[in-house]
């Protein structure tokens, strides 16, 4: 049986245009989606997570009323006034008065001052340490990756308490032997991150690309392999200024941290102890602003971690 | 011979696989054993095989990415293979290399500028003449100038594979090893790469080490065909005379894998189905790397390891059977 085919030659024959195979050259180069960097989209990411945002503003908060309200607040740290003893708060003194008649709300901030700053500080010497000390154990690799990795080993499973005491008590308390003592060992973690990194990234083509053009190992790591690594990079740290703040308001609770007459949020709550029955709001409110600072960086290092991470994208 | 711009001899380039606390023990993955050729100054010599072959490694071993573990290479006569990091950079600038992926051979977080610029920054250039170098080399590898602020995301394979040509040509180097630079890309891609290529070396007189296991496309660029086995070097011919009369019966399985666009001839096309799976290079079989898959296989290839020999016209070949 035939098949019924009309024998019209229109039927038959197809538009000319079909038979072009692509489309005109510059057009199919346009590129359309609009020019956006990497921390652009990291911070596009960052800003949909409700929880970082909030810690990120409560956090910036605190450091702007750290830095800006002592030096406008007619209160000074160790200004005693004995006639304001043990008061509660009050529109004169929003967090009350501590045993000695200093006004609460100022010592907080004077606290926030130093525990922000060793937790800054802290971080950015760690940072230092385990990026250059990571980035050679992982690049060199072989036997000098080995040794190193063992060093750090080592000084990992050091009793930490053990030798900031030592620390402490051989360098005096105060706020440079904090950082020493925090920092002695607490790279090795950032140290980590960095060297497995660096190893995953430094047989990547563009690395080879570099070394094919003559980069030393101080170029490959400055140019190519940090700022690949940043991100995890980045998280490790954002996670660590909370427990080096954490660690100096423990080490200030149990006396041998910040003395006075200055302070720190740990010092503040230790001061706080023998008055807990009848004044606890002496103790409540630097326990909030540790808690509260606590809540916000570890939120914002989520976010970070969350946001530094494409694949985390929703 | 003719003038020889590099001269590979014996090349050896073992791995050590594992970590072991024992020294010696350790087991050693010759990723390319005793492989010897000369690559001729404005030729593209192309070398395919399988994958896992060697080939790349014979690539990066020569542009010293690698140190390799013996043999010579011979760059206009200097050996350059037993060279620490240091005296070898002034021979490395004038070799560089086009990397297999597009999406990894450039840095996620540099522009397009510093990317092609960064070989030149590193030779010590200044400021305005890296610049002008670069925006002389977007335009040669047929980009725009307003490409060069934006970053490797924002452009599609066969435009990131042009910002890789373009940083490697930025130092003018005379030898480029293309490692597998179109096997990444579309076809209607490969073929604009391709032809860019050979206008550069046209152009620039450059000198291609191919590394692809496309046999039709080493066939259309080439001049000379290596053909690797399991870190050997098994024939070498011009691509006439191997496109017609390959010897090897690697060679020959490897040719029949080629699929042919017309199904008239293909359906005529006798395809070679190799047995078994290619030895682990850890563990390769004596004698002749290929005899354990090999069907013309006697006892000599298992006591002997064929040499490469010159079967007449410069056409090598390392067979004890095949070309008597």
């Amino acid at each position: 049986m035939a098949l019924n085919v009309p024998e019209s030659k229109e039927y038959l024959s197809l538009p000319d245009e079909m038979f072009v195979i692509g489309q005109d050259d510059a057009e199919a180069e346009e590129i359309v989606r609009p020019s956006t960097t990497y921390w652009h989209d990291v911070w596009q990411r960052f800003r949909r997570d409700r929880l970082a945002l909030v810690g990120l503003i409560v956090l910036a908060a605190i450091a702007l009323m750290a830095i800006f309200v002592p030096m406008v607040s007619p209160y000074s740290y160790d200004g005693m006034d004995l006639a304001s003893m043990n008061q509660g708060p009050s529109l004169q003194h929003p967090c009350g008065t501590d045993q000695m008649g200093r006004d609460l709300f100022i010592r907080i901030l004077y606290g926030a001052r130093i525990s922000l700053s060793i937790g800054l500080a802290a971080a950015a010497i760690n940072f230092v340490i385990g990026v250059v000390y990571g980035g050679l154990s992982g690049y060199i690799g072989g036997r000098a990756d080995m040794m190193m990795m063992r060093i750090v080993d080592i000084l990992s499973s050091l009793p930490s308490l053990l030798y900031i005491v030592l620390i402490m008590l051989l360098l005096g308390s105060n706020v440079g032997s904090v950082i020493l003592a925090l920092c002695l060992t607490s790279w090795v973690g950032t140290a980590r991150v960095v060297r497995s990194e660096v190893m995953r990234l430094k047989h990547s083509e563009y690395v080879l690309a570099a070394r094919l053009s003559g980069a030393n190992v101080r170029q490959l790591l400055i140019r190519h392999l940090v700022p690949n690594a940043m991100g995890p990079i980045i998280v490790s740290t954002a996670f660590l200024i909370p427990s080096a703040i954490f660690s100096e308001s423990f080490l200030s609770f149990l006396g041998i941290g910040i003395q006075a007459p200055m302070a720190s949020w740990g010092s503040l709550a230790n001061y706080a102890i023998p008055m807990l029955l009848s004044q606890p709001h002496q103790m409540f409110f630097p326990v909030l602003a540790i808690c509260l600072t606590m809540f916000s960086l570890n939120f914002i290092g989520d976010g970070l971690r969350d946001a530094l991470d494409p694949r985390m994208k929703k | 011979m003719e003038n020889a711009l590099i001269s590979v001899r014996n090349l050896k380039m073992y791995f050590p696989v594992g970590t072991s606390f024992l020294p010696g023990r350790r087991k050693v993955l010759k990723a390319v054993d005793d492989v010897s050729f000369d690559l001729y100054a404005g030729e593209t010599f192309g070398l395919v095989g399988e994958s896992g072959c060697g080939k790349t490694t014979v690539g990066r071993t020569l542009v010293r990415l690698y140190k390799p573990t013996g043999g010579q290479i011979l760059l206009d006569g200097t050996d350059i293979a037993p060279m620490d990091e240091r005296t070898v950079l002034p021979y490395r600038k004038r070799m560089q290399m086009i990397f297999q992926d597009p999406y990894a051979s450039l840095n996620p977080r540099m522009t397009v500028s510093s990317i092609i610029g960064e070989p030149l920054k590193l030779q010590g250039a200044k400021a305005d003449e890296i610049a002008a170098r670069v925006s002389e080399l977007i335009e040669q590898v047929g980009l725009k100038k307003d490409h060069l602020n934006r970053y490797p995301h924002e452009f599609s394979g066969g435009q990131r594979q042009r910002i890789g040509i373009a940083r490697a040509l930025a130092t003018r180097p005379q030898f480029i090893v293309c490692d597998e630079p179109i096997s990444a890309l579309d076809v209607s891609i490969q073929a604009q790469v391709i032809n860019m290529l050979e206008e550069l070396q046209e152009k620039l007189g450059m000198t291609y080490l191919f590394v692809s296991h496309d046999l039709s496309m080493v066939r259309h660029i080439s001049h000379r065909v290596g053909v690797m086995y399991l870190g050997h070097m098994v024939e070498l011919a011009s691509v006439e005379e191997l496109y017609s009369n390959m010897q090897h019966p690697y060679t020959q399985a490897l040719m029949s894998a080629v699929p042919v666009a017309d199904p008239d001839l293909a359906a005529k096309s006798q395809r070679i189905v190799l047995q078994g799976d290619v030895p682990a290079p850890i563990d390769p079989p004596s004698g002749c790397p290929f005899r354990t898959r090999c069907r013309y296989a006697v006892k000599r290839c298992a006591e002997e390891r064929p040499e490469l020999r010159d079967i007449g016209g410069g056409h090598l070949l390392a067979c004890h059977v095949a070309g008597k």
